[in-house]
């Protein structure tokens, strides 16, 4: 693999003078590859810590402390996917409501930002470009009304791939009451695609028809199956950074996706570069650390490929 | 510990149509009970058992004590809901019951309480309810000795309750050989549950004693017993023989013993060290008269020192002298034989008074009736004289509840007169009582539907009895039980489909209901068996041959499995058919550790059949899987969304009912129907 800075130095002058016959010859591959985290720093009230410096975190990265090479808060541009359950439990009004919260969320995202909209059931119902234009968002939303069963498993995937090559912070936040009935993959595989990705994921958690607890099988799953499923959900979204909001009436979906926005604007962003990387795709172990004994919330690790 | 909290519902049958197949509970409004007042308290205070809403109660004390010394002691309360849903006032939309359950010591003192309040939204579960009822679990702590526990219910609204005292003893943590009262199963997911809102895990912790079935089932307060049938209990105890013997033990309510029945023990368990044992036996059960009983098991054997003999507490049990063949609960079983009748409904406005009143009612239903026939009869559109005969019922129903059953009387003596002559004369009548059942239930007149959906069904039965075409009856049948089904009501659905099948064995229709439903019930052994006969006599039923594959394997049977699937693939069958077909192969490919394979085959998949995203999906995903990054973002750059209505896909259509057949059951039901109308007229006219 070319190393990133190689490449970026070579092509950062769009003609530089070669010597004549001159071989460039590769010794060693050094991977310098960042590792960004996006961390949440919160006193044990809930509320967010905005006055650190890069002095105050710790970094470890399978127990080994790495230097912090960047570090900025919050103004790092975001590519987010907002996926919207519009199974048939979300008929009527309710789609209404939850678009309503998405325009909330688009009128406040910055210039920079661009946003996606994918609306699902047991089939992708829509797609928007990225944009953070609200017309471009939520016009084609208002052309498709709620049907069919829940497929959250493969739509995840489809966000997540969506994210792929995106600039600056990628977001994927789910809007759903989590029971995934009809995907043909299963949440392990969606966790797997999350972990290789260094997207945040989000659950906007609908609780008002579930209390989280399956009671019945449905056709392709027993109730254990499902409760697995919804387990395996909660531990992608954990341990990718982000976190689950329980909202118990979809009207509180446009508070939720701000809160998310506000957190997300609060959040640390550290840059480093891991000392021990070596590409044979194992599962690296990350931990921050904050002076002052506050609450460091980031992704739990990352693939090393 | 006191407990006056709210209670949260959780409903185990819901229905398809109003709510998609992954919504599995939802909350229903609750409230807090404050404590006992004037009349409730008295009720309690005495300890007098009665009431006239169908109760009964089950109470399992915990096996270790609390760090206080007190032991859980979880209670199970079932209340039937035909009875507790007589009465109610057309368009009631919210039911609120009560519970109350008082923990006594041996000196009369309260060692603790449970004040439980809830309100039930009619319209989502109104008709789960009327076809069996609540079941409703909870807790109280009591010390180890011996006690009673007072259960109380009572609807708020018409001041009906029942009470209930059971003697219970709680075996200290070091008492033995004892036995716990026994647990008999109870066929899941027909009841409407409901437990205390308290943490999930917590409320299983505390139930522990009461789950069965690897914590998915709650047994029954009023088990079911039926000659000819073998009837599994679990019985928990400490201190038990080595090689323990079984004996089922009945007597009479007047306490003469009847039958002393060997059993057989299947399996000895013990989940922790301090835990009790489990025995779970299996009983044969012989002919007895049927009636209510009170059971126990007896368990003798040899232990250190000597011979141990001990007896679980005694239940009340109801015993049917034959099999009833259906697997309904035991309240729905009652109602059937008419063991327990409901209690007189509660007048909503002006009581009838005498038997004058009643029979002038009678007479205006039998009248309204014969008109709305002989409308229908000469052409009528379906729809205006089910609204007439709505309009009707609902009219005499206002005036008195307890014209519902009379009306039906009226109904079904009116249409066996009018068959006399003609037994084709019922097949309409029993399809018009079923779009009667419809529309009565979008109007929400919910007792008066259940009443015409048993109409409707008894007059598809009678017709099949008195020579009519079993074949039409049993499509009749289907087509309500796929109703029920879409409304959450399972065991008179599942009955119908039985008798449905019994009627008519080769309807593809009905075997893919009760394979569904069988599938759904996580029953893929009996799935498999509805569907290996289905496709033996429907060799071209593509779905049948679908199910049937994708349940070989969860049966263990993969090499069938994996035959019947390869067979769907290269034959002309549905598109959603043959997309499942590859996606099956592709797990137990992927299963086998063939991933190769598995691309392979899905790639061949997504090249035939490429308007299907999942393939495409699960074809991405493997790519990526495999390395090939480029090639999977290929794959999905192609998938396109479908902002229009569509069938749905492959994977949705399988999981939902499958109504393809039944459409065509309907058209063809309805022309027969049509065809019978002038046999009708001419029974009109003849009366």
């Amino acid at each position: 693999m070319l190393p990133a800075l190689l490449l970026a130095a070579l092509l950062q002058d769009p003609f530089p003078p070669l010597p004549p016959e001159a071989e460039i010859r590769v010794d060693e591959v050094i991977d310098v590859e960042l590792q960004q985290l996006y961390v949440t720093v919160t006193r044990p009230s809930g509320s967010a810590v905005l006055d650190l410096t890069a002095a105050d975190f710790a970094i470890l990265d399978n127990g080994e402390p790495q230097a912090v090479s960047t570090f900025s808060r919050g103004e790092l541009p975001l590519s987010a996917v907002l996926l919207l359950d519009a199974s048939a439990s979300m008929e009527g009004p309710r789609l209404r409501t939850a678009a309503e919260g998405v325009k909330a969320f688009v009128s406040r995202v910055l210039p920079q930002d661009e946003v996606s909209v994918m609306l699902f059931s047991d089939e992708l119902l829509m797609r928007t470009p990225f944009s953070n234009d609200a017309a471009t968002l939520l016009t084609p939303v208002e052309g498709v009304a709620a049907r069919g069963g829940t497929a959250i498993n493969d739509h995840l995937y489809l966000a997540l791939r969506d994210l792929d090559g995106r600039l600056g912070r990628r977001v994927m936040v789910l809007l759903s009451d989590g029971v995934d009935v009809e995907s043909t993959l299963g949440m392990e595989d969606v966790r797997w695609a999350a972990r290789g990705s260094q997207a945040l994921l989000y659950w906007i958690r609908l609780q008002e028809t579930s209390r989280g607890r399956i009671e019945r099988s449905s056709a392709w799953r027993d109730r254990n199956g499902h409760e697995e499923q919804l387990r395996l959900l909660e531990t992608a979204v954990t341990e990718s950074g982000g976190r689950v909001e329980v909202i118990p009436d979809i009207g509180e979906v446009g508070a939720a996706l701000q809160k998310i926005l506000r957190e997300l604007r609060e959040q640390y962003v550290l840059g480093y570069q891991p000392t021990r990387n070596h590409g044979d795709g194992s599962w690296h172990k990350l931990e921050v650390r904050v002076r002052g004994g506050h609450k460091a919330r980031t992704r739990e690790g990352y693939f090393d490929r | 510990m006191p407990r006056s909290a709210f209670a949260l519902a959780l409903v185990l049958a819901l229905p398809a149509a109003a709510q998609p197949a992954d919504h599995l509970s939802f909350a229903l409004q609750t409230r807090p009970l404050r404590g006992l007042q004037g009349p409730i308290a008295t009720l309690l205070t005495t300890g007098q058992e009665g009431g006239g809403l169908p109760m009964a109660a089950l109470a399992v004390p915990a096996s270790e004590p609390d760090e206080k010394g007190r032991f859980a002691v979880p209670i199970l309360v079932e209340i039937e809901g035909n009875g507790l849903l007589t009465g109610r006032r057309p368009g009631d939309e919210i039911l609120r019951v009560e519970i109350y359950a008082y923990a006594m010591g041996a000196d009369g003192a309260v060692n603790d309480y449970l004040a439980q309040g809830m309100s039930l939204d009619l319209a989502r579960v109104g008709e789960a309810v009327l076809d069996s009822g609540i079941k409703f679990v909870g807790t109280v702590d009591m010390p180890a000795g011996a006690g009673s526990l007072r259960v109380l219910v009572v609807d708020p609204d018409t001041l009906r309750y029942s009470l209930r005292v059971l003697p219970l003893t709680v075996p200290s943590a070091s008492a033995g050989p004892i036995l716990l009262p026994p647990l008999f199963s109870d066929p899941r997911g027909r009841w409407v549950l409901a437990r205390p809102g308290e943490a999930a895990e917590e409320l299983e912790r505390s139930l522990a004693p009461l789950l069965m079935d690897e914590g998915w089932g709650l047994p029954s307060s009023l088990p079911l017993l039926a000659g000819g049938r073998t009837r599994r209990v679990t019985l928990l105890g400490r201190g038990l023989p080595a090689e323990p013997s079984v004996t089922l033990e009945i007597r009479t309510e007047a306490g003469k013993q009847v039958l002393a029945l060997p059993g057989t023990v299947i399996e000895r368990s013990r989940t922790s060290g301090l835990a009790p044992e489990q025995l779970a036996c299996d009983f044969d059960l012989p002919k007895l008269e049927t009636g209510r009983y009170r059971a126990n098991i007896l368990v003798t054997g040899l232990v250190t020192g000597g011979s141990s003999n001990v007896k679980t507490p005694e239940l009340t049990v109801l015993y049917l002298s034959e099999n009833p063949l259906t697997e309904e609960p035991t309240w729905a079983q009652l109602r059937r034989l008419g063991g327990e009748r409901a209690p007189p409904p509660v007048a909503a406005t002006e009581a009838p008074k005498g038997r004058r009143r009643n029979a002038e009612l009678e007479r205006i239903a039998r009248q309204g009736y014969e008109e709305a026939l002989r409308g229908f009869a000469s052409g009528t559109p379906m729809d205006q004289v089910v609204s007439r005969l709505g309009d009707m019922e609902a009219g005499l129903y206002r005036q008195s509840p307890q014209s519902a059953e009379a009306l039906r009387e009226v109904e079904l003596e009116t249409a066996q007169r009018l068959a006399r002559g003609d037994p084709e004369v019922l097949l309409p009548l029993a399809l018009l009582h079923a779009e009667l059942y419809r529309s009565l239930r979008v109007r929400k007149e919910l007792y008066l539907a259940e009443s015409a959906r048993r109409t409707s069904a008894d007059l598809a039965a009678a017709y099949a009895e008195r020579g009519g075409s079993e074949s039409v009856a049993a499509q009749a049948l289907l087509s309500l039980a796929a109703d029920l089904l879409a409304s959450g009501v399972q065991s008179a659905s599942r009955s119908m489909l039985d008798r449905a099948l019994a009627l008519d064995g080769r309807n593809e229709a009905v075997g893919l209901f009760l394979a569904a439903s069988a599938e759904r019930d996580g029953d893929y052994p009996r799935a498999v068996d509805i569907l290996e006969r289905l496709v033996q006599s429907h060799p071209g039923s593509a779905e049948a041959r679908l199910r049937l594959g994708v349940n070989l394997d969860r049966v263990g049977k993969t090499a069938q499995a994996r035959e019947t699937l390869q067979r769907l693939i290269s034959e002309p069958v549905p598109e959603w058919v043959k997309t499942v077909a590859f996606q099956e192969l592709v797990r137990l490919q992927l299963r086998d550790g063939r991933q190769d394979r598995a691309v392979a085959l899905l790639r061949q998949a997504v090249a035939r059949l490429p308007n299907q995203t999942q393939l495409a999906v699960q074809l991405a995903y493997l790519l990526e899987r495999q390395g090939s990054a480029s090639a999977a973002r290929e794959v999905l750059a192609r998938i396109k969304p479908r902002p229009q209505a569509t069938d749905g896909s492959p994977r949705h259509r399988y999981g939902q009912w499958p109504t393809a057949a039944l459409d065509q059951v309907r058209r063809s039901l309805t022309q027969q129907s049509i065809l019978r109308l002038a046999a009708l007229a001419r029974a009109l006219g003849k009366s």
